[in-house]
């Protein structure tokens, strides 16, 4: 089901301020910019026509999850005991029994490296490849690939799923979207519920039409002179093209039907789990099916709510052990193997990247409460699909987690490397002026 | 039919030939659902023989507790206007009082001892910063509330008085410890330890934490036990057979016997006042209900 949602802030007077800031941060990308779509990319057909990125916000503990250090001293190899994996020489930990049966599926990356220790900070950088201070804030990823292959479709060609704007308990992560092209570029927001019903709300602009009453021409029509002369009079520009691209998803059922998992069968979407990530995985599994260039499904990020509305994610600072062992990483081993498998059976995984990846890794060592604080030292991530040799691990770290013994991959490194395997060029990037000085992860490309 | 739908059949297909070659087809037919909302739910305990009380995510950044009525299955908020999370409930024998922790600012958790009879409560806040204690366990005789708390990268096993005060140090072993147990007669502890490495079982003089023994020996994860009603049995949860599941076993460690059987996870384990079923949550087909089933 998908919910075309209300101006809840709007004041009597027409849409507040927070309103349009709201819709700034989830509309923008309605306007595809197929002008400055380079096609180039498209020519050389790149090895990946759509990229997955899964943000694992909050940061997961790397020794807890995939490179654990079952020698370590106990103050930092932590309770879980490890398993074997399809890829040889390489453990999991007991936690994820389902990643380790897939993991000829995808290469295991184990020396990343950021400069930020802070959530918001470190979330620009790994979003973005750069600071967001001095800034201007790079454009995400996501933004970039986007405006490099522009709209394909009726589909807007960078969406985020999960529940909204990544944020912490004090403010958003600057490097979600646009940056220095602007909002234009911010992607997408596609909120889903936990009963995986969605909400889309960029399409809270056309107020008071639903895709039933889109047949009413002069109902539809008067509404959008209504909302047009609300915008112009707050100063918004070119919302015609918003206007274009939301009454194209309203009124398009195939764009529509892209985020409406209710066209799953149920066993599919038991399989996902009815959990809001769950459900989340298999929205952006139809996203890919759509061949949107860029989707980031966003880890649940209220998934244990120990703390109230905080957006606490994989950030286990107490609890770290019983909170992956009771919560994190059965939902995140039920979800990522359906999702590849999934992505696999359909065929998709071969002009798809997928990419799991956080802001940083957690202590080595155990703190003082039992659990894991933040660590920027040293992290991994997961690659799969678009040709990505799988079933291998990328470097290696030292004997205690802390540090890459091998090269550091850096958040540019990654941006480059997914940038350059969804076919932008070194050249395609200095046109943009994006991702300077990157290079790619050579293994992967 | 796709890999993962194979996958997915297989292991029922597997759980069945199992469950039929262990002859636990009896038992498996002797369980029942309490619950049909589907949502996500932990920690069980039974108030007595008739009610019960769990914990219900009511939406995504609040955990509730809830009071079940096994004779009707009405559910009803413990604290109807309630907005904080609460977790990990424990009722004193008696049912007078009630623990639990409650959620405070970020990352920071209390707990909280009810005198339900006087509409009292007093509490041991969370220290400063991020700080939390955990499962708290009445002594029989509910004059006192264990529960674990971590400082100086251990966990330990402390207990409090039932106005949280008189708080003493009980357990103080390397690792992480949780999951504190007292038998009925209130001379054992039972407690989960990682001081050997990974997560095992352990027996305890519940006087003052001597006499540590362990009681489980296995690469998997032994978590979460509790004492039955008449001290002779332990149920606990471990991932040894793969995924998360229910077993049983002798006071003194022995006679294992796997309770459930399901591809999916089965957590939580409580003991029903009678001391021959168990209530526990179990993931179905990716959704979470409430079942009770007789132990074997």
């Amino acid at each position: 089901m998908i919910n075309v949602g209300q101006f809840r802030s709007r004041t009597c007077g027409g849409p507040s301020r927070r309103s349009f800031l709201k819709m700034g941060a989830s509309l923008p990308l309605l306007m595809g910019r197929p002008d400055l779509a380079s096609g180039a990319g498209a020519d050389r057909g790149p090895r990946a026509k759509t990229v997955l990125l899964v943000w694992l916000w909050g940061a997961p503990s790397h020794l807890d999850t995939f490179d654990p250090k079952p020698d370590a001293p106990s103050e930092y190899r932590g309770p879980f005991s490890t398993i074997a994996t399809r890829t040889p020489g390489v453990r999991f930990t007991d936690l994820l029994p389902r990643m380790a049966s897939i993991s000829d599926r995808f290469a295991l990356a184990r020396t990343h490296v950021s400069s930020q220790p802070g959530h918001p900070d470190a979330g620009t950088v790994a979003l973005t490849g750069f600071h967001e201070k001095p800034g201007p804030v790079q454009p995400n990823f996501g933004a970039i690939v986007a405006r490099h292959r522009g709209r394909t479709g009726d589909l807007p060609p960078f969406l985020s799923v999960g529940r909204g704007v990544i944020q912490d308990s004090v403010r958003i992560v600057e490097g979600y979207g646009g940056g220095t092209f602007g909002k234009a570029w911010d992607p997408f927001q596609v909120v889903v519920k936990n009963d995986g019903s969605v909400d889309l709300p960029a399409l809270d602009l056309l107020e008071g039409i639903t895709p039933g009453r889109i047949s009413d021409r002069r109902h539809l029509l008067g509404q959008l002179d209504v909302a047009r002369r609300r915008l112009e009079a707050a100063g918004i520009d070119d919302w015609e093209r918003a206007y274009q691209m939301a009454y194209g998803l309203l009124s398009n059922p195939s764009a529509r039907d892209a985020f409406d998992v209710t066209r799953e069968s149920e066993a599919t979407r038991q399989r996902y789990g009815h959990t809001h990530f769950g459900q989340s995985a298999l929205v952006a599994r139809r996203l890919v099916e759509a061949r949107v260039p860029y989707v980031q499904l966003n880890w649940s990020q209220t998934v244990e709510a120990i703390t109230p509305n905080y957006d606490f994610g994989w950030d286990t600072h107490i609890y770290n052990f019983e909170m992956l062992m009771d919560r994190h990483c059965p939902l995140l081993d039920r979800v990522l193997p359906e999702l590849m498998t999934d992505l696999q059976d359909r065929g998709l995984l071969e002009d798809t990247l997928v990419v799991v990846i956080s802001e940083f890794g957690r202590t080595p060592k155990i703190n003082p409460r039992a659990a894991r604080d933040h660590w920027p030292q040293c992290y991994f991530s997961l690659w799969s699909g678009a040709g990505v040799p799988t079933g291998g691990a990328i470097g290696q770290s030292d004997k205690l987690g802390e540090h890459p013994l091998t090269t550091p991959i850096t958040p540019l490194m990654v941006g480059t490397t997914i940038t350059e395997l969804a076919g932008l060029t070194t050249q395609d990037r200095a046109e943009l002026n994006v991702l300077s000085g990157g290079t790619v992860i050579d293994e992967f490309v | 039919m796709n890999s993962s739908s194979r996958l997915a059949c297989c292991r029922w297909v597997t759980a069945g030939l199992v469950c039929a070659a262990f002859g636990w087809g009896t038992a498996l037919a002797a369980e029942r659902p309490l619950t049909d909302d589907h949502r996500y739910k932990r920690d069980p305990v039974f108030v007595d023989a008739g009610t019960l009380i769990f914990v219900l995510q009511v939406r995504p950044e609040q955990l509730q507790l809830v009071r079940l009525k096994l004779a009707d299955r009405k559910q009803q908020p413990v604290h109807k206007d309630e907005t904080r999370s609460e977790l990990e409930p424990a009722v004193s024998r008696d049912g007078r009082y009630l623990a639990f922790l409650q959620s405070r600012t970020a990352a920071s958790v209390g707990m909280v001892i009810e005198d339900t009879r006087e509409q009292k409560t007093a509490e041991i806040p969370p220290a400063s910063g991020f700080s939390g204690m955990r499962s708290p366990a009445f002594t029989p005789d509910g004059k006192r509330v264990l529960y674990v708390f971590a400082e100086g990268g251990r966990q330990k096993v402390f207990s409090c008085n039932i106005q949280a005060g008189d708080r003493k140090l009980l357990v103080d072993v390397a690792g992480i410890c949780n999951w504190p147990s007292v038998s009925t007669d209130g001379r054992q502890l039972l407690f989960g330890s990682t001081r050997d490495g990974n997560y095992e079982i352990y027996r305890a003089q519940a006087a003052d934490g001597s006499e540590i023994r362990r009681l489980t020996r296995h690469r998997a994860q032994d978590v979460r036990p509790r004492f039955s009603p008449d001290g002779r049995r332990v149920v606990f949860v471990s991932n040894r057979d793969g995924n998360r599941e229910i077993y049983v076993m002798d006071a003194d460690g022995s006679n294992v016997k796997r309770v459930t059987a399901h591809p999916e996870r089965d957590d939580y384990p409580a003991w029903h006042p009678d001391g021959k079923r168990i209530v526990y949550v179990s993931e179905r087909k990716g959704r979470f209900d409430l079942w009770l089933r007789d132990v074997p």
